[in-house]
């Protein structure tokens, strides 16, 4: 059973631009989330375990590229793009911000400089339906970025609302409207509008299409790809659909368990993974061609619990290649070849 | 389906089938003329988004439409009898014993108060009036056929204390309890991680030719339908617009909405890293609203083909090729990459 | 609604010019117009609110038009006191020679600053108490919790007699004696200082729910303050909820205050219908008209208030089958 190894169909064309000479915008390090897990009393509580969402984990983002961070569930993805803009609290770790460290900044700084980050990064949430306050109108929603960061007069106000609306293709009477007029990938659009409002460098797309139907994904898809073109935004794409992930990345990011397992870029990790999970992951996918089939399932088990991880390589118990140091020492994510890292005692 | 083919193997034959439902809003035609059919031991995929009625067909087979809709017409043939002209008490023996279906979310489809012993048991007991512990027998021999180790304590075990896959594992199991003749799967693995999704595929593929079932597989996903169907129904807000064998679907597309559902899903065997590369082809417009469809063909406002014709004649279901039913009215002239 | 497509220009709803910001504060009433039409639809909730209104209406108007001064006495003199319904006194005269009608009017719009001003306070504390519970959490949440239950606990009823009567006694050749309204003044404030865990709970539970939804965490993350949040986001979002509250507790506080006073701890002063029923049950069977009319005017308020609460319910929470 041959599985999972995508050479591109098309010849293996030119990267945009010399992507190896950009500067990191991003750098991640040591990002570590604990949720300690209680077990509540009249006044006190014990604490009786600990998951670990997010286990030291390090990447970086080079300027105007798209990183894709891919896993199943319970891997720590979204909890890793949460973590890097504050909405949760990290347990520790640094997130270098064009070389400032903004989780510093979140938790120590001044409300000036946080906001100064509040505008650099933003978020595009994955569900459209309740990412957008019901009550207020479009308008009101791209126009609160406006209110409170006051970055321009407010007699620009209304010119700049229909940039926006037009750049992302909705129409400028759809502002006065509000979400539950609107189908799902508008009110993607109308999220996407808001997150730009501040014009930011740098964007997290978590899930953005996954709650979308499929003749509509290729809308917002395409929509992601032309801003970042247009306004040299930088990307970090979540999502467990590879399909959309190879699509929209420049480099992708594998996550298991709390960890990053493979970091490569996208042609090169989709057609020689070196991490076992890696390689099943993209086994298990049924491609929609009935000849070539994979989708067979070459994994084993399911995903153990984050709060007794197994020791040494978390991915250990399920993974055919494992030796007997798999099970005692954690692998490090260690460089091998052209950009390409991986954490495993015996890769591929 | 075409009267020339062999009439004795044909499972299920669905015409006209019309769902309507009565809102305060208006009517809704969540199904406005399906036809579909499969014969015993073929796997039909139901391919088709939100609103596209795929959902609702499936139900319609074991006549389980909620209020405030009702099957308002149609033929629905199911080893040789009308469906249609059943009584509910017939309808409650044929649910689960002969018809069995398996449901999107395992969380929700269980009953979080009775062990999975308990809930597979009252069906056994119910439709072949068998003994508790013979029942049990035959519980714990079909968990450990759809892969859950140690089935006499897991019978004992509540929904909660299972994981996702697990959890669908058992509902698999409970569909096929009584060996029903055909079985409906709407979108099993939608809510699963991608490895268990896999495993739970390969489970059912494994089953279908252990058990010779035939199965409906609903679902919005190209690729699950690519790995499991034989045969594939491509439906758009309420109708079918093209059915055929699944090589044939992917390879030669004749109806505009399959083509370009295929041509703007990403692909994961599929390079974009040239620039010109990075555009997915997309369909304009959004899926339409069934309490007012457009006229005509349901698709035509968003088909890059459209003519006139298409927006005042619906158009019907014509055999172009051995096993190949398309509804346009450009079909025959359209071919993949026209 | 109907539906459009972006794909085709099928929409053509070329409004002119673009509207400023002030225009598009204006029309805030995008959602509150769409729970209108919902209620429009529920009969309950129209028949509900017909009552309501009808009851606003005399409670506003009644004095201009009533046939006589409420504490005109006129009748007894005439000997027509107790005299049943007539052309000179639509429902007839009680036993004091009050003419029944024009007190069951005076009586509204003290039913209704009664109902109504009891609701305001006990709104403004439970919101307070349930939003900050809600948002806050932890311990504050358990001790306010706490608190709250501990006054759910408490029988009001009782409560507001003693006070009543004890504010009464005290009261007497002081200064406060002469404050008008005073004995009222007091029902309502203490009703509305009892009223308001049930609103705290459901502040709470709303602001527990609404906290984590995704569209307060996008504006967390465009760097709106927490003020913001709550009074921009949240709150807005929970009032539906509480709207239907305050309702059924305006209907209530008006059936307390009449029980209060039908017990005789009412306002003298005050003209309600409960005090109406005090003055008049012993005569009962000499003079009926003179206790059910103030009888059938509480029961149409309440009435009223309680569908008109079923009806937004449904308003605000339509049951979508698809």
């Amino acid at each position: 059973m041959s599985v999972a190894i995508y050479p591109a169909k098309s010849e293996k064309g030119l990267k945009e631009g010399k992507m190896g000479d950009r500067q990191d915008i991003i750098r991640i390090e040591k990002l570590i989330k604990l949720y300690p897990v209680l077990r509540r009393g009249i006044f006190r509580s014990k604490e009786v375990g600990i998951i670990r969402a997010v286990d030291d984990i390090s990447f970086s983002i080079k300027r105007g590229e798209t990183l894709g961070l891919v896993g199943e569930s319970g891997c720590g993805k979204t909890t890793t793009a949460r973590a890097m803009l504050y909405l949760t609290r990290p347990t520790s770790g640094s997130a270098y911000f064009n070389g400032t460290d903004i989780l510093k900044v979140f938790r120590t700084g001044a409300k000036e400089e946080i906001f100064e980050i509040r505008r650099r990064l933003q978020y595009v949430f994955q569900d459209p339906y309740l990412s957008l306050n019901p009550r207020w109108s479009i308008a009101e929603t791209i126009l609160e970025p406006f209110r409170v960061h006051r970055h321009l007069p407010q007699k620009q106000w209304e010119d700049r609302l229909i940039e926006l609306l037009e750049l992302v293709g909705l129409e400028r009477y759809h502002a006065w409207r509000y979400p539950h007029e609107f189908s799902g990938g508008q009110r993607q659009r109308v999220g996407i509008a808001r997150a730009l409002a501040v014009e930011p460098q740098f964007l997290i797309c978590d899930e953005p299409v996954s709650s979308l139907d499929v003749s509509v994904r290729a809308q917002i898809l395409n929509l992601l790809v032309e801003l970042q073109e247009k306004l040299g935004l930088t990307y970090l794409y979540i999502s467990h659909d590879l399909s959309s992930v190879r699509f929209i990345s420049n480099r992708v990011a594998v996550m298991y368990l709390g960890k990053i397992v493979e970091i490569a870029d996208v042609d090169e990790l989709f057609a020689h993974p070196l991490h076992h999970y890696t390689h099943a992951l993209l086994g298990a996918i049924p491609v929609p061609d009935p000849e070539a089939q994979t989708g067979h399932s070459i994994l084993k088990g399911e995903v153990p619990s984050a709060m007794n991880p197994p020791p040494g390589c978390r991915f250990h118990p399920r993974c055919e290649a494992a030796l007997k140091r798999c099970s005692e020492i954690e692998p490090e994510l260690i460089e091998s070849g052209d950009s390409h890292s991986v954490a495993c005692h015996n890769p591929r | 389906m075409d009267e020339k083919t062999d009439n004795k193997d044909i499972l299920l034959d669905v015409k006209d089938l019309r769902v309507y439902f009565y809102t305060g809003a208006g009517i809704v035609r969540a199904v406005d003329g399906a036809a579909f059919g499969l014969r015993s031991a073929q796997t039909l995929g139901l391919v088709g988004e939100s609103g596209s009625g795929k959902t609702i067909s499936s139900l319609s087979l074991l006549r389980l439409i909620p209020r405030p809709g009702r099957i308002i017409s149609g033929r629905i043939d199911f080893q040789n009898e009308n469906i249609m002209e059943k009584t509910e008490a017939d309808m409650i023996k044929i649910r689960g014993k002969k018809i069995s279906m398996i449901f999107q979310n395992p969380a929700y489809s269980l009953n979080p108060i009775y062990t999975i012993g308990d809930q597979l048991g009252e069906i056994l007991i119910w439709h072949e009036k068998i003994k508790r512990g013979e029942a049990n027998g035959r519980i714990a021999e079909l968990l450990r056929l759809v892969g859950i180790t140690d089935p006499e304590s897991r019978s004992r075990q509540f929904p909660h204390e299972l994981s996702g896959g697990m959890k669908q594992r058992v509902c698999i199991a409970r569909a096929l309890l009584c060996n029903p003749a055909l079985v409906l799967a709407d979108e099993p693995t939608t809510n699963l991680d991608v490895t268990i999704q896999a495993q739970i595929l390969d489970l059912l593929a494994d089953l279908k030719d252990r058990f010779h079932m035939a199965m409906i597989l609903v679902t919005h996903d190209m690729g699950v339908v690519a790995r499991m169907a034989d045969r594939i129904s491509v439906m758009y807000a309420g109708r079918i617009c093209e059915t055929s064998d699944a090589g044939t679907i992917f390879r030669e597309p004749c109806h505009p909405y399959t083509s370009a559902l295929l041509s703007s899903m990403p692909r994961i065997d599929q390079s974009y890293s040239r620039t010109e590369a990075r555009r997915l082809t997309v369909i304009h417009g959004r899926i339409p609203n069934l309490i007012d469809p457009p006229s005509g063909c349901r698709f035509h406002p968003r088909c890059p083909h459209a003519v006139e014709a298409c927006g005042e004649m619906m158009p019907e279901p014509e055999q172009i090729g051995e096993d190949h039913f398309v509804s346009c009215h450009l079909s025959g002239q359209i071919r993949k990459g026209t | 609604m109907e539906h459009r497509q972006i794909g085709t220009k099928a929409d053509e709803e070329g409004k002119g010019s673009f509207p400023t910001p002030t225009e598009i504060d204006s029309r805030k009433h995008g959602m509150w117009s769409l729970g209108w039409q919902r209620f429009k639809r529920n009969r309950t909730g129209m028949v509900g609110l017909a009552l309501v209104a009808v009851v606003v209406f005399f409670a506003l108007f009644g004095p201009f038009f009533a046939p006589y001064h409420p504490n005109d006495q006129s009748a007894m003199l005439e000997f027509r006191s107790k005299a049943p319904p007539s052309l000179k006194n639509l429902f007839g005269t009680d036993r004091m020679g009050f003419d029944v009608a024009t007190r069951v009017i005076y009586g509204a719009p003290t039913a209704l600053v009664v109902g109504v001003g009891s609701m305001a306070i006990a709104s403004i504390i439970g919101i307070i108490m349930g939003g900050f519970s809600g948002y806050i959490g932890g311990m504050a949440d358990e001790l306010l919790m706490r608190f709250t239950e501990f006054f759910l606990v408490i029988p009001i009823f009782i409560v507001i007699l003693i006070i009543v009567r004890i504010f009464g006694i005290v009261v007497v050749g002081t200064a406060l004696e002469n404050i008008p309204y005073l004995n009222l003044s007091t029902i309502i404030i203490i009703l509305g200082v009892f009223s308001w865990p049930p609103i705290a709970r459901m502040a709470r539970a709303e602001f527990l729910r609404l906290k984590e939804m995704e569209f307060v965490e996008a504006a967390r993350c465009i760097g709106v303050g927490r003020p913001g949040i709550i009074f921009r986001h949240i709150l807005p979002n929970a009032m539906p909820s509480l709207i239907v509250l305050i309702a059924l507790g305006i209907g209530g506080a008006i059936l307390m205050e009449a029980m209060i006073s039908f017990l005789g701890f009412g306002d003298p002063k005050a003209i309600s219908w409960g005090q109406l029923l005090y003055f008049n049950y012993e005569f009962l069977k000499i003079a009926p008209w003179a206790s059910i009319a103030p009888g059938l005017a509480i029961f149409i308020t309440v009435l009223g208030f309680n569908l008109l609460a079923d009806g937004l319910t449904d308003a605000f929470n339509p049951r979508l089958k698809e």
